[in-house]
């Protein structure tokens, strides 16, 4: 079943074309890394695919439904509730516990405190953070830094988790711990999108798409 | 707590409590200025009013007397026309006496109406008091004890209350206290002798001392019976001033202008007859609460900065937040908030300085002397002004905190996410 699809996309920074008519669809359960030298698109791709960006010329579906990128509440709405985000760097924030962290979004979406706070201990325990979460993230390792942003982007419980380089700030144990959740997660039936460029990390995948100079030049799918 | 404002408050406070020494300094700006605005105001308006209590009391409402119809210009216009240049270096005040002609039927007909509440008659003039071998000028006005009480607040200012001698004895005067003591009188019924300006001379007893406490009045005024007056100046049964109390002293501009087209006599509201006051103590509030206002501003650009400061370190956190669903104005609620809680705690510490500092002031013994006197300083201690404190502050806040939370809401988190933040 679609969950996504964009259609004829096209993205100019300025003058410069960065996505070249680009039509793609993610299935539900799909595990996607999308793979390509630096400058290729894919962080584009991958922002546009989350409702941060804007295109230039073309839509996004979202469970067959045409997004408005006009309508800025709803495009909120959209990423609170359907997608989740995970980043190179965590950007949690400094001035939150871990728990408080993950439970940022889960307020946003109007559920009360009480909830929010047992989903957010929930899932740190999920993720191997149990007993961490009252600590800042300063008191944090890189590793579990990065766990808690997971934590953060599953919280709502979203259709679509995307992830740009989230192991590119990690060394190698926490990139196989990183990458096992995500393998977890997508066991569970969780989509995700990844971007990375590092081809290693793609044997977790269940599609690959390759990108070089705003165009896909190749799109795998595992069986 | 509304759950659809618990994320903004939550981050808010996060946020401000984890900068404690610039929020903390930023929250005592903010109330000095609230102190400065309420111990400012209440010291101004309470010294203002007081002035102006002390005046309408003291002085009527609407005063009706006879103006000088001489005056130098009006007559040179009247024989030469208005096209004419010319230099008066003095005139010669008319010989006719200033009188206020039928004042019986006028206090009759004004004591009947509604709006007053009482009218007497004034003889009033200028006299020599002497007392042994001092020799003092005085205003002197000779008035009706009955009906002056009726319509001003005389047995207010007079020591001994003793207004009542001057009907029981004729030859009674009450002085001003400051008249009193430049004469070297300190105590009552000692013998002076008023002189007055057609060489007529009296010998009175000081029955009483007038006091108000506005040194002017206090340093020149007498009173003695009108009748006694009457006699002295020879204008048996004349007066030359009626006073009026109304009902309603902000009534007092538009009731003068009644009488005065009833009674073609010249009259006077309080607000005339202190104008020049009155637009001194304007300029003095201008003065003073555009003080007020700076130190205001000085504090709501402490909030500028660090709302400001806050945002410029906070894009990654800002971007982070957009990502996970939070909408422009989110952002704008969030970093505003901030300023409205540093605005709220400024207003309660400057709230209780101002409180404390008007409880000090207050019970400080201190002899003033000037326009007024009084033991100490004259607060007016209204709850208004810490209501105007409160909204100015919160106003402020907003004002300073609203550009750098509409600038954070306008970051595009894909440029922060791109750089790396």
């Amino acid at each position: 079943m679609s969950l996504l699809k964009v259609e004829n996309i096209n993205k100019f920074i300025g003058k410069e074309h960065i996505l070249k008519n680009i039509s793609l669809t993610i299935n539900e359960g799909e595990f996607v890394a999308i793979i390509g030298p630096s400058g290729s698109g894919k962080s584009t791709l991958l922002y546009l695919l989350g409702l941060l960006d804007i295109p230039t010329e073309g839509n996004v579906y979202i469970q067959s439904k045409k997004v408005d990128f006009k309508d800025r509440k709803h495009l909120s709405l959209l990423r609170n509730e359907k997608l989740g985000f995970i980043f190179q760097f965590h950007y949690l924030i400094n001035e939150l516990s871990a728990y408080e962290n993950v439970m940022v979004p889960i307020l946003k979406s109007g559920r009360d405190i009480k909830l929010a706070k047992e989903i957010a201990f929930n899932n740190l325990e999920k993720l191997g953070l149990k007993g961490k979460e009252h600590r800042k993230p300063f008191e944090l390792s890189g590793g579990e830094q990065q766990r808690v942003s997971i934590a953060r982007a599953i919280s709502n419980n979203p259709i679509l988790l995307v992830a740009d380089e989230p192991t590119g700030n990690l060394d190698s144990k926490n990139t196989e711990i990183v990458m096992d959740i995500f393998e977890n997660l997508n066991k569970e039936g969780k989509t995700i999108v990844m971007v990375t460029h590092d081809l290693e990390l793609t044997t977790k995948a269940t599609r690959i798409i390759k990108i070089k100079d705003g165009e896909i030049i190749e799109d795998i799918k595992k069986s | 707590m509304n759950k659809n404002f618990y994320h903004i408050w939550f981050i808010s406070f996060k946020l401000l409590s984890e900068r404690k020494r610039q929020t903390i300094v930023s929250i005592f700006g903010v109330g000095i200025g609230v102190t400065a605005f309420i111990v400012m105001a209440s010291l101004m308006n309470g010294f203002q009013k007081y002035f102006i209590e002390q005046a309408i009391d003291l002085n009527a409402h609407i005063t009706l007397k006879v103006k000088p119809e001489d005056v130098p210009d009006r007559i040179i216009k009247i024989y030469f026309g208005k096209n004419i240049l010319a230099n008066v270096l003095g005139s010669r005040p008319k010989d006719e006496k200033d009188k206020v002609v039928g004042y019986k039927e006028i206090i009759e007909k004004y004591s009947q109406n509604k709006d007053f509440i009482g009218v007497a008659p004034h003889l009033t003039t200028q006299g020599i008091v002497s007392y042994g071998t001092t020799i003092k000028s005085a205003s002197v006005i000779g008035i009706d004890p009955k009906l002056e009480r009726k319509t001003s607040v005389i047995d207010k200012f007079i020591e001994n209350k003793r207004l009542d001698s001057l009907i029981s004895d004729e030859n009674s005067i009450i002085i001003g206290k400051l008249l009193a003591k430049d004469l070297g009188i300190n105590e009552l019924g000692k013998k002076v002798i008023l002189t007055t300006p057609n060489g007529n001379v009296h010998l009175f007893k000081v029955v009483d001392f007038f006091n108000s406490g506005i040194t002017n009045l206090d340093q020149t005024r007498v009173y003695v019976n009108i009748r006694v007056l009457q006699t002295l100046l020879n204008r048996p049964n004349e007066v030359n001033e009626l006073i009026f109390k109304i009902k309603d002293v902000n009534k007092a501009e538009k009731l003068a202008k009644i009488i005065n087209s009833e009674t073609s006599y010249y009259t006077e509201s309080w607000q005339f007859a202190y104008k020049n006051f009155l637009q001194i103590f304007k300029i003095q509030n201008y003065i003073t609460y555009m003080i007020v206002f700076a130190i205001l501003v000085v504090s709501a650009f402490g909030i500028f900065n660090i709302i400001m400061m806050m945002v410029m370190e906070k894009k990654k956190d800002i971007a982070i937040l957009k990502a996970v669903g939070f909408e422009d104005e989110d952002v704008v609620k969030i970093f505003t908030l901030q300023g409205v809680i540093i605005g709220f705690l400024g207003y309660i510490i400057g709230a209780i300085i101002g409180y404390l500092l008007q409880e000090w002031l207050s019970g400080i013994q201190l002899d003033v002397e000037g326009l007024i006197r009084s033991k100490g300083f004259i607060l007016d201690r209204s709850y208004l002004y810490y209501v105007y404190g409160f909204i100015f502050s919160i106003f402020f806040s907003i004002l300073a905190s609203f550009y750098p939370s509409y600038k954070a809401s306008k970051l595009n988190p894909t440029d922060i996410f791109r750089s790396g933040g």
